[in-house]
């Protein structure tokens, strides 16, 4: 109700997620600074909207979380991706770039028949 | 696959909400920590740190509250706050609650009890059967010919035969005769059983396994007599054998025949009818046994249709298509059978009895009472809702705090709704505790024990009935209370309501009044119909009758001896004190059986004679024993049993048949046998006309003729032995079986019946149908006057001011009451005139149960109106006379 930026943001932060967890299990802070990291300047993810994203991945199933402690000794909660997450991300960069590979075609298209 | 994970979550989020918002916060907690230190490290001030780390987060609570929204649980924390919230708002308005909560228990519990009874009757096939949905009862359809059963009846064994050869829908068909009385044992230990006679392959066909033993083979069902063998229920066998393993190949008595049993059928199977059945036997036994007249003959006349039918589908056949399949082999056998309908039809109908043309009068009753409760919790429906948008009016302000707080609409319906649902389940639980207390309604229904007793298909309608009715008389009342303008409803007092308001209310209140109106008239039609039933006079006078019969004939005792056992029998009875009297007849008064006999249609009145007329034949003092007056001549004395001249007593019917405007007594004439061959019989007597069928079917002339000489008395029917006591007949049960018993030691079972209980037979659909129609009507009147005395009670605090000001203005407390009076009794009279105009378009719908009165009968329709507004003047009294107590200051200062 109080999101309105859209299903493409929504999507996109789930695939950052998706992406980002692919590489180390991580915590929501160090997610929302990798995510920062990940996509700077191109779009701006407010930190609030990671976490309802976090609960809601962890639903479909993509994502688990555990309580570990952090190299500073403090308890976080991590989380990680689940095969059901892994095959999530595949799918989602197979499509990302079968439309991105449509929108670079258009953009080169000069005219003429395919 | 993930739908697990979503339900685990979900699940867990239920389940575990505290400890989940522990670790969201301790998790955000962190978050903020981290992002602080990392402000910090970039140079900020501890306290700017933190504050930026906020705004970078978005704000503590709505990520809470959006992260808790992506659970997936919402509704259900809405859910629970909504009823949590009214559950509080119910308990502050305890009167309110009471009254909604009773109005609701009433319709619910009443639905409750009878849908009990319907479930049993109509929506249960048979227990024990296999796959019940593909076995069909057979009904046979001819329009001409011998036998005629225009809605589907019973037809021949050959009929079976030709289905079970011809007709190929059926993967196999079963012929059964409808249940008999069967004696077994002898002496002390006789008793009677409920015995049906069946094809062998009956019980294999329904699926049914047996207990013990085996059941029939064809070879046992073809010979007559060849195979004296029987199969037990399990019921029977626990209750007379205690469930002795030994039984099979046991040998019982059955109507004085050694027969043996081969095995028990399982427990759950007690037969396809509600009645459960203690015995089967094959067809070929039937004439062995003495239960065909005629011998065996009746599996080889066309014209014996005393057999009904079930079949199982064959896999993948259509029911339409198996019946006419069915209808194509009975016709092609038809063409054999001369004098019956060529062309028979076949009817096929569910195993479920109730379901098919043979349903009985309480089965009728049972449906027509379902519609009744119906109504009844429409009313009460109609009630709450009336009750609900009266305190609306107190709630609107509440309302529209609410909205102008930010409730969105759908979530103030909601939440209005669920205090509705809340309100019908409380009167749901109430209902069914009224169920159960009122369970003692459901054996006024010939069902078997237990069988319409609380189970959980009856407990899961009560609940859906609750909820149904929640949502039916939540919606008007919550659209329309969560339609309020803030700014109205926070202005206060009279000046947000709206005028006409009121119309709705009022509105339910005539419909209310109409649909009790309704009811009960029918209520009222049935009491007159039962009062018509009970006021037939039959001829006797039934309420200290017994009737005793022993099948001594089938047990196989000659002529001479039974006639001496008989004289022996009537002789020890009438010496038992408080016996005033016995007398032996062949037909037993209201027993059914009849036997038809000539007249001489020349000097006859033939016009008189719809059916019949039917002979009986009585002893000495029959008449007198039987309480029916002899209304000129006398009585069969002892000498005239002994004596030789033909003599005969006419009933006053058959007086008038024989002798058109004059008087028989004294007159010989042609009977029987005579008319054909010659002779006449004295007329020595005119008694008044009795019933020997049914109280509710036309009486029939009859001529009476001594008993004990006359040999064309046939072999089935009788005899019994009437016996008149001076107290209450069924404290003599006992003593009397026991004298008949003493004449000999093995005589077969002793029946002693009082007369009342045949009778209250034939009554009881009449008797359920009015008490039950009386008790509801009067229940759905008791809600319509509540409801009045409710939309009244509000008019007179609303308009509590406006009363004070007329008061205060000289107005007597006498126009002060006909003001408020007038106000209840318009939506009455409407009220009354629809349901006048209803009650006279839905009288077809209850015809069928009515006798000696007519569906429109003014008589009736006018009385309960009468009594309608009465009671709504009534109900209009009390409000009217709160109104003139009114203190025009108090009322002045109500604002």
């Amino acid at each position: 109700m109080t999101d309105h930026s859209g299903e493409l943001l929504q999507g996109t932060l789930e695939m950052l997620v998706l992406k980002a967890l692919s590489l180390e299990p991580m915590h929501g802070w160090g997610l929302a600074q990798r995510i920062e990291q990940m996509s700077r300047d191109v779009f701006r993810v407010s930190q609030g909207s990671l976490y309802p994203a976090l609960q809601r991945m962890k639903r479909k199933g993509w994502i688990r979380s555990e309580w570990r402690v952090t190299e500073n000794n403090r308890r976080a909660r991590y989380y990680m991706l689940t095969p059901a997450g892994e095959r999530q991300l595949e799918q989602e960069r197979a499509e990302w770039e079968r439309v991105s590979r449509a929108v670079n075609w258009v953009l080169a298209w000069e005219g003429g028949t395919a | 696959m993930r739908l697990i994970p979503e339900l685990r979550e979900r699940l867990r989020a239920l389940l575990f909400r505290d400890q989940e918002d522990r670790d969201l916060d301790e998790e955000l907690a962190f978050h903020l920590e981290m992002q602080t230190q990392a402000n910090i490290a970039r140079g900020m001030a501890p306290d700017e740190a933190r504050r930026q780390a906020h705004i970078a987060l978005g704000g503590l609570a709505q990520v809470r509250e959006a992260t808790r929204d992506a659970r997936g649980v919402r509704w259900l924390d809405d859910l629970v706050a909504d009823v949590r919230l009214a559950l509080r708002a119910l308990r502050n308005r305890p009167a309110f609650t009471l009254a909604a909560v009773a109005t609701l228990a009433l319709g619910i519990g009443g639905n409750t009890i009878v849908f009990g009874v319907v479930d049993a009757l109509y929506l249960r096939p048979p227990a024990g059967v296999r796959a019940p949905g593909e076995v069909v009862r057979v009904f046979i359809v001819r329009d001409e010919g011998w036998i005629r059963t225009r809605n589907g009846g019973p037809g021949s064994y050959l009929d079976y035969i030709a289905m079970r050869d011809g007709a190929r829908g059926f993967a196999d068909v079963a012929a059964m005769v409808f249940p008999m009385t069967l004696d077994l044992d002898r002496g002390e230990n006789a008793e009677q059983v409920r015995g049906q006679i069946v094809s062998w392959n009956y019980l294999s066909l329904l699926g049914v396994r047996p207990a013990v033993g085996r059941f029939f083979t064809a070879e046992e069902d073809s010979v007559a007599g060849a195979h004296p063998v029987a199969v037990l229920s399990h019921g029977f066998w626990q209750r007379r054998f205690g469930g002795e393993r030994e039984i099979v190949g046991r040998t019982l008595l059955l109507n004085g025949k050694p027969v043996t049993v081969i095995g028990v059928a399982n427990a759950e199977f007690t037969g396809i009818d509600p009645q459960p059945i203690d015995v089967w036997v094959p067809t070929a036994m039937a004439a062995p046994l003495g239960l065909m007249f005629g011998g065996d003959e009746w599996r080889t006349e066309p014209a014996m249709a005393v057999v009904s039918y079930i079949a199982r589908l064959a896999p993948g056949v259509e029911a339409t298509a198996a019946a006419a399949d069915a209808a194509a082999a009975l016709r092609h056998a038809a063409e054999a059978y001369p004098g019956l309908d060529p062309t028979p039809d076949v009817r096929l109908a569910s195993l479920i009895h109730a379901r098919g043309p043979e349903r009985t009068g309480t089965a009728v009753v049972a449906l027509m009472l379902m519609g009744v409760t119906a109504v009844v919790l429409v009313i009460a429906c109609a009630n709450v809702a009336n009750l609900l948008l009266a305190r609306g009016t107190a709630r609107r302000r509440e309302t529209a705090v609410r909205a102008s707080l930010g409730a969105t609409r759908g979530r103030l319906v909601r939440q209005h709704l669920t205090e509705s649902v809340v309100l019908a389940l409380l009167g749901g639980v109430a209902g069914v505790a009224l169920a159960v207390a009122g369970s003692r309604l459901t054996r006024m229904f010939p069902l078997p024990t237990g069988a319409a007793d609380l189970n959980l298909r009856v407990l899961a309608f009560a609940f859906a009935v609750a909820l149904l009715s929640g949502l039916v008389f939540g919606i008007a009342p919550a659209l329309r209370l969560s339609f309020v303008a803030p700014a109205d409803g926070l202005r206060g007092g009279d000046a947000g309501m709206r005028p006409g308001r009121g119309r709705t209310r009022r509105a339910l209140v005539a419909f209310q009044v109409a649909l009790s109106l309704m009811l009960l008239a029918g209520a009222g039609l049935l009491l007159r119909t039962l009062r018509a039933v009970n006021a037939v006079d039959p001829g006797l006078d039934t309420d200290r009758l017994l009737v005793v019969s022993v099948a001594l004939a089938k047990a196989g005792y000659d002529r001479d001896t039974r006639e001496t056992l008989y004289a022996e029998a009537r002789e020890r009875v009438g010496r038992i004190p408080g016996v005033e009297g016995a007398s032996m007849v062949h037909f037993a008064p209201l027993g059914g059986s009849a036997q038809a006999i000539q007249y001489d249609d020349a000097v006859a009145d033939t016009a008189l004679v719809e059916e019949g007329p039917y002979v009986n034949w009585v002893d000495d003092g029959f008449f007198a024993v039987a309480g029916t007056r002899v209304l000129r001549g006398r009585e069969f004395t002892p000498e005239d049993l002994a004596g030789a001249e033909p003599i005969a007593i006419l009933d006053e019917r058959m007086a008038r048949v024989l002798a058109p405007g004059g008087d028989p007594l004294g007159r010989c004439v042609p009977l029987g046998k005579q008319v054909d061959e010659g002779g006449c019989t004295r007329i020595v007597g005119i008694v008044e006309t009795v019933r020997h069928r049914y109280l509710d079917e036309p009486t029939v002339p009859h001529v009476y003729v001594p008993r004990r000489r006359d040999a064309a008395m046939p072999s089935f029917g009788g005899p019994a032995l009437l016996v008149r006591t001076r107290g209450e007949p069924a404290a003599y049960v006992q003593q009397v079986r026991g004298a008949v018993q003493s004449i000999a030691p093995d005589l077969p079972y002793v029946a002693v019946r009082p007369l009342e209980e045949t009778i209250r037979a034939v009554t009881t659909p009449y008797r359920i149908g009015a008490t039950l129609f009386t008790l509801f009507g009067a229940l759905a009147l008791l809600i319509a006057a509540v409801g009045l005395y409710g939309v009244l009670g509000y008019f007179v605090a609303e308009r509590t001011s406006e009363i004070g000001i007329r008061r205060s203005l000289g107005a007597t407390g006498r126009s002060v009451v006909g003001l408020v009076v007038r106000q209840g009794m318009i939506p009455v009279a409407i009220g009354a005139a629809l349901g006048i105009a209803g009650a006279l378009a839905a009288g077809r719908l209850i015809e069928s149960m009515l006798f000696g009165v007519s569906a429109r009968d003014p008589v009736t329709l006018v009385g309960v109106a009468v009594a309608l507004a009465i009671v709504g003047v009534l109900a209009s009294v009390v409000p009217a006379v709160r109104a003139v107590r009114v203190d025009p200051m108090v009322a002045l200062r109500v604002d």
